[in-house]
């Protein structure tokens, strides 16, 4: 059996599929789900990195320019992402309030939060596990550490 | 102005000599890359000058040591590959708690440890999931080649951007300080350790039986024949319920069949066979 819907052409699709964006539904099995991932942050600059680092992965990515931005997406979409990837500091809602404000609500019991964030101190890596986040990533990071990171969190976009 | 043929031969047969390692032609770029500090370090322009250096003072003066560890020193991370470490975590220890229930004692060796990020891991596995092992006589050797990564290994001082590699941030806060840009590993975790000096071509002594040998990612710098020799030796230490743990792109096919390997998920544990 097979599932027809429209997917994102991410670079490693296009490797493994060829550029074919009209055929590719057809070509995915039903149980090869992508991995949803989300980045929140106001930088439009980091956001395109990363962005751009996780559909190299293999994710279906989308973007956010603040905490109150992302918990609307949040709210409205039909399939909740599997990882949110979350700046610290933001204009409207910070990171960390954003933490606290998903974990307050059962609908996103399995969204994994991880900070991505040039916060280093240990009292701040603290503070974001204790609101509720996942795991902590600490600016500059390369894809590897991003990677590995979502890997301790069980997240295989692969 | 990279390095020429005949250099590139003599710090080849250096390394293999003294090292055992294998730098295979072509690899110009690697020996220019990681030489070009030393000889920066040791007063020279380029790496052409360290290397006449080395063949004038062929009975050394801390340079030899310096160029072999500078090509030996690997790529290394916290949990690396993490599957290995979910089987050490959820397989391996579990059962040696059985089977050494008598005697209460669980002996790891981490071969080629580098900087320590190996070690340390095991040591926040154990402490962090297996309370019972406090009353137990629980060993960890690691050892390496290059004295230098061992006194980074042994200080357990960490860059951000080590933390930052693989390391689960709730680990990083149970088992680390943070002092300045540094992160520090805390005294109880870093006691858990023997840090030691160990060439694994050369004769290894004051070795005793492991319950656990992790030896990844470095046969593949070997040639076959030193790969057999280091894994002879590596036989000898192992007892029936022993495992070894290989790296995840490295296989003993074609080079030993002493070993049985038993398949976790992506993991392969090696036994050796009686």
């Amino acid at each position: 059996m097979v599932r027809c819907q429209l997917v994102t052409v991410t670079p490693r699709r296009r490797e493994r599929y060829g550029n074919h964006q009209l055929q590719l539904p057809d070509l995915l099995p039903e149980k090869e789900r992508y991995m949803k991932a989300m980045v929140i942050d106001d930088s439009r600059a980091m956001r395109t990195i990363l962005m751009q680092m996780l559909s190299e992965i293999g994710f279906d990515v989308s973007g956010a320019g603040d905490g109150k931005e992302a918990l609307k997406l949040l709210e409205d979409c039909k399939e909740c992402p599997d990882v949110a990837l979350v700046d610290w500091y933001m204009p409207e809602m910070s990171g960390l309030d954003f933490v606290k404000k998903v974990r307050e609500q059962s609908d996103f019991d399995k969204l994994q939060l991880m900070m991505v964030t040039s916060e280093s101190e240990m009292a701040r890596v603290v503070e974001a596990l204790e609101a509720g986040a996942n795991e902590f990533v600490m600016k500059p990071f390369t894809k590897d550490v991003v990677k590995e990171k979502l890997e301790i969190l069980g997240i295989h976009a692969e | 102005m990279s390095i020429n043929q005949q250099d590139f031969t003599y710090v080849q047969t250096l390394v293999r000599q003294k090292a055992g390692i294998i730098i295979d032609d072509g690899k110009e770029y690697l020996i220019e890359l990681r030489l070009k500090p030393v000889a920066i370090k040791n007063g020279y322009e380029n790496v052409s000058g360290l290397v006449q250096k080395l063949k004038e003072h062929s009975r050394h003066n801390g340079t030899h040591e310096q160029v072999i560890e500078a090509l030996t020193t690997n790529e290394t991370s916290f949990f690396r590959d993490l599957h290995p470490f979910e089987v050490f975590k959820n397989v391996i220890v579990p059962e040696l708690i059985e089977k050494n229930a008598a005697t209460r004692t669980l002996k790891i060796w981490s071969a080629a440890c580098s900087t320590g990020q190996e070690p340390y891991t095991i040591a926040m596995i154990l402490r962090d999931s297996f309370p019972q092992l406090a009353h137990w006589n629980v060993s960890i050797l690691a050892t390496d080649l290059a004295g230098k990564v061992l006194d980074k290994a042994r200080s357990g001082v960490f860059s951000q951007l080590e933390v930052n590699r693989g390391l689960p941030a709730l680990m990083m806060v149970k088992y680390f300080d943070k002092q300045g840009d540094s992160w520090i590993i805390k005294e109880p975790l870093r006691k858990m350790i023997v840090f030691r000096q160990l060439n694994l071509l050369e004769h290894w002594s004051g070795m005793h039986t492991m319950d656990i040998i992790f030896i990844r990612n470095v046969l593949i710098y070997f040639d076959v024949e030193a790969k057999r020799s280091i894994l002879k030796k590596v036989r000898e230490l192992m007892k029936n319920d022993s495992f070894l743990l290989l790296g995840s792109t490295e296989s003993l096919i074609n080079v030993t069949t002493d070993f049985n390997n038993v398949r976790h998920d992506k993991t392969f544990c090696f036994k050796r066979k009686f």
